[in-house]
């Protein structure tokens, strides 16, 4: 079932310094219960929507609210109750263990002068578990692969436990069956309860597990809806341009998905 | 046990053996009887001792707490430093800090030494020891407020502009520094003063320079819980830390005030002393690793235990007076510090 706004945007639009307009009135709506997944070409805004989502920037213009409130005036540990971002990569790794550094998602739940407890242990252990990284919890996050860096990313969001999520391309180093589970339990995470946004250029997966797909092109939404209405030739080849193939085929649970393939030739 | 609490046992028992054995060795040794019943009488617990043997142990006592202090405030000021930073090289000085506090003492020097006006300069007699440190702390605060407000105009601090302001105003205040110096070049006793300040020293440290350094410390540990965990998720990054919800820009100030005052308090007593800032912090991150809670515990001890040793150690070796602290810590430490790079290349370039 789709609920209430968990987070919402409205006229977003931002332009960084040098007059470079990344982003030109973009409404955006992050439900309960819902994965909504935003595509779109390099450059078309989707990491600086994802940014001012989260509260890491401030838009030039536009409104952002989490849980009713404007996303900027919340406290920065209270935002991270609201939000979760699962970074497509970290700028630096820390030396520490895959445990302590999926203990960060716990921050915003301290309790002030409070180390983590045995509760948040267990809070983080469960989300390892569920994206498949509770073998790696001992390993030291500079050792491992990107594919399984991103997986413990998702699962420090998780152990976040905000109801909204925010991912960024988190299939982009992973193998096609990590692919997979990715999206499943990113659309399991939209049915217990919170909400999602992934940003990806994975059409595919978008087709078979977005509850709703928005286009991003040029700082604009320009398609919005149901993955039948939007993963189209029509909608998609203005913004892509003609080298794709597209079909259909069946799906888990009956019925058929699109399919949208980059391919040369006719 | 943990190796960081071994570590923290083992450096807070040689703190207890090095203060009474600091006061105990010297141009005249003292049995540690003496050195007891003395530093009790210090603080008003007790009889004094005979004669010169109570102004000695007095001495002694309050260098080796200034001593304890400044080491620990410089270790902790410098961990902090670095956790903002994110940079193993980055020190207090980066802030400023050194070179203000050169420039404020030089200033004092020379308006205690002629340069003031002759009333001024009467009322002053007997005051340089309070005077020369209070004009440096007003120097080093003076330094580091001007590189913050250039770096950060609306209080946003962006961290290479931050570094590179450091930079610039470091290089301002050397060169009004070296005027200073040049200019005084004639008039050997403020030259001489000037320069020996610059050396850092210990000597005739009274009960109010140990305090002050005291202070300084124990604002820098009062800060610690509240940026310890949040260096560690500063890590992964600003924007990474924030998403988390760390107030990042709150983290930053109160980290690098809480540094910049210590280290100012501390430099303005003790004059420069150079790498325990630097050195402290980098080899217990390669003892007990980057986590900041350890680490910001135990960098006050081992920079307390580093100095004193080091006063120590030299005393013991050539004699009071001979070489200042600072000069030994510059000795010792530059070669420790390449040992360090060399021996453990691999692990200080991942960071």
């Amino acid at each position: 079932m789709v609920g209430a706004a968990l987070l919402e945007g409205r006229g977003v639009a931002h332009v960084y310094p040098g007059d470079v307009r990344a982003l030109d009135g973009v409404d955006v709506l992050v439900r309960e219960g819902e994965l909504l997944v935003v595509i779109g070409p390099n450059g078309s805004g989707k990491s600086t929507l994802l940014r001012a989502l989260a509260g890491l920037l401030v838009p030039t213009r536009g409104d952002v609210r989490a849980g009713g409130d404007p996303v900027r005036a919340l406290d920065p540990r209270e935002r991270a109750r609201r939000v979760a971002v699962v970074p497509q990569y970290l700028p630096a790794l820390p030396e520490v263990s895959v445990e302590a550094f999926a203990l960060g998602g716990r921050y915003a739940w301290l309790r002030p002068w409070r180390g983590p407890d045995a509760r948040d242990l267990e809070h983080v252990r469960a989300a390892l578990e569920s994206c498949d990284a509770l073998d790696l919890a001992a390993r030291d996050m500079r050792e491992l692969s990107g594919g399984q860096r991103q997986r413990v990313l998702v699962a420090r969001a998780l152990a976040q436990e905000a109801r909204a999520v925010l991912v960024d391309e988190p299939t982009s180093s992973l193998d096609p069956e990590h692919q997979v589970r990715t999206f499943e339990l990113l659309a399991q995470l939209a049915c217990d309860g919170r909400g999602a946004l992934v940003v990806t250029h994975d059409l595919n997966l978008a087709s078979q597990f977005a509850d709703r797909v928005a286009l991003l092109d040029g700082g604009r939404v320009v398609a919005e809806g149901r993955v039948a209405e939007v993963l189209t030739r029509d909608v998609l080849e203005p913004v892509y341009g003609r080298h794709l193939h597209y079909g259909e085929l069946p799906v888990v649970g009956g019925g058929a998905r699109p399919f949208v393939l980059p391919w040369r030739g006719r | 046990m943990s190796r960081a609490t071994w570590i923290g046992v083992a450096l807070a028992a040689a703190l207890v053996v090095g203060v009474p054995a600091s006061i105990a060795v010297g141009t005249a040794d003292l049995a540690l009887g003496e050195v007891a019943r003395g530093v009790l009488a210090t603080f008003g617990l007790g009889e004094p001792l005979e004669g010169a043997a109570q102004t000695i142990v007095a001495l002694r006592t309050w260098r080796a707490l200034t001593a304890a202090a400044v080491g620990g405030s410089l270790a902790l000021s410098g961990a902090l430093v670095q956790g903002v930073f994110r940079n193993p090289l980055a020190a207090p000085s980066l802030l400023g800090v050194t070179g203000g506090a050169s420039l404020g003492a030089a200033l004092a020097i020379l308006a205690l030494g002629g340069f003031a006006p002759r009333g001024v300069i009467e009322q002053a007699q007997g005051l340089a020891t309070v005077i020369v440190p209070a004009a440096s702390f007003a120097g080093a605060l003076g330094a580091v407020m001007f590189v913050a407000v250039l770096a950060a105009p609306r209080g946003r601090l962006s961290t290479p502009t931050l570094l590179l302001t450091g930079i610039a105003v470091n290089m301002c205040v050397a060169g009004i520094f070296a005027a200073v110096q040049s200019l005084t070049l004639r008039d050997w006793e403020v030259s001489r003063a000037i320069l020996a300040w610059t050396f850092g020293t210990l000597d005739d440290r009274s009960r109010l320079h140990a305090l002050t350094a005291g202070a300084g410390l124990a604002l820098a540990l009062g800060v610690v819980p509240l940026v310890a965990r949040e260096l560690d998720l500063l890590a992964g990054g600003e924007a990474d830390a924030a998403a988390l919800g760390v107030d990042v820009p709150r983290v930053r100030l109160t980290a690098l005030a809480a540094a910049a005052l210590s280290a100012a308090l501390a430099v303005a007593v003790a004059g420069q002393i150079a790498f325990i800032g630097l050195v402290v912090p980098h080899v217990l991150r390669l003892a007990v690793g980057p986590a900041h809670g350890r680490l910001l515990a135990l960098a006050p001890l081992a920079g307390a235990v580093f100095l004193l040793g080091a006063d120590l150690a030299q005393r013991a070796a050539l004699g009071e007076g001979v070489l200042q602290p600072g000069v030994t810590m510059s000795l010792v430490g530059g070669p420790f510090f390449l040992f360090l790079l060399i021996r453990h290349r691999r692990e200080v370039g991942a960071w």
